[in-house]
């Protein structure tokens, strides 16, 4: 039988010089590249474009904050899904343009989100009651500016304004 | 720890040129913007209920960072961030009437809130 004869015949990779023949066609291949040593060592573009590649985008990163602050009990789990659901509204409104903020745990639970750019300062307070706060300072004129929100509604316009101030 | 200071009643003046701690949290992106963030300095319901409504500091002359987060007992592990105030630029620090009169309806706000917390 064909299998049968297959199976007899010696595999020509299994063969002392079928096998150096295999290894040095691989070795071709990958002689048109980088060593794996050098690639992370020596090359910086390479490391730039795999340390992007490899981070955590922002989003995953402000995720993973939020997981963490839940399992050190700092923050409530539905507080911080409310700031999760609450990000990714803001995020769509403004085409992703908007950057992942900062974002800290306050003392009784609430989450602060802040944005910064030159002199404009934004947060989002969110309360574990589902509510929120909207604040804007501007360093330099010390106009400011807040209004109230309840998490699940839509933005107000004027937060609007203020978030497209540190839109990339 | 040798210190010209001794532990005194709560509310105590520190003397000029003093350094005070502040344990805190991580923010998100602490670690590389090395910056402090807003929430660090957010003053909770028991500091709100306090006489002197204000923030909670060690005297790095009486307790070391180390000791203040072995005080912190079963949250310490969370503290992993000493912010480091000299008092003399904390009471440098001036704010314009608008300002003032601003952050005061905003703290009413804020303490309004807090007490429609559930318990």
């Amino acid at each position: 039988m064909i299998l049968n004869a297959i199976k007899e015949s010696p595999m020509p990779y299994m063969t002392s010089s079928g096998f150096h023949a295999a290894t040095a066609k691989k070795y071709r291949v990958d002689s048109e590249l980088p060593a794996i040593s050098e690639t992370i060592a020596n090359n910086t573009e390479e490391n730039r474009l795999l340390a992007i590649l490899t981070a955590p985008s922002g989003t995953q990163k402000l995720h993973h904050y939020l997981e963490a602050a839940i399992k050190t009990r700092d923050v409530e789990a539905k507080t911080a899904t409310m700031a999760m659901k609450v990000w990714r509204v803001m995020s769509t409104l403004s085409s992703n343009k908007l950057p992942v903020p900062d974002a800290g745990v306050c003392p009784d639970g609430q989450l602060l989100y802040t944005w910064s750019k030159s002199e404009h300062h934004f947060e989002l307070e969110i309360f574990p009651s589902g509510l929120g706060e909207f604040f804007y300072l501007n360093r330099l004129t010390d106009e400011m500016w807040d209004c109230e929100y309840n998490i699940g509604d839509s933005i107000p316009d004027e937060a609007k304004e203020k978030l497209n101030l540190f839109s990339l | 720890m040798t210190s010209s200071i001794r532990p005194g009643p709560t509310g105590t003046p520190l003397p000029s040129g003093m350094i005070v701690l502040r344990l805190a949290r991580l923010s998100k992106d602490g670690l590389e913007l090395q910056s402090a963030h807003e929430s660090h300095f957010a003053l909770s319901t028991d500091d709100e209920a306090g006489d002197l409504k204000s923030l909670s500091v060690w005297a790095k002359n009486l307790t070391a960072a180390r000791q203040a987060r072995e005080l912190m007992g079963e949250k310490r592990t969370v503290y992993r961030l000493v912010l480091s105030l000299n008092v003399d630029t904390v009471r440098s620090v001036r704010i314009s009437s608008r300002l003032r009169s601003a952050l005061e309806h905003f703290l009413g706000y804020q303490r309004d809130k807090a007490r429609q917390e559930p318990v």
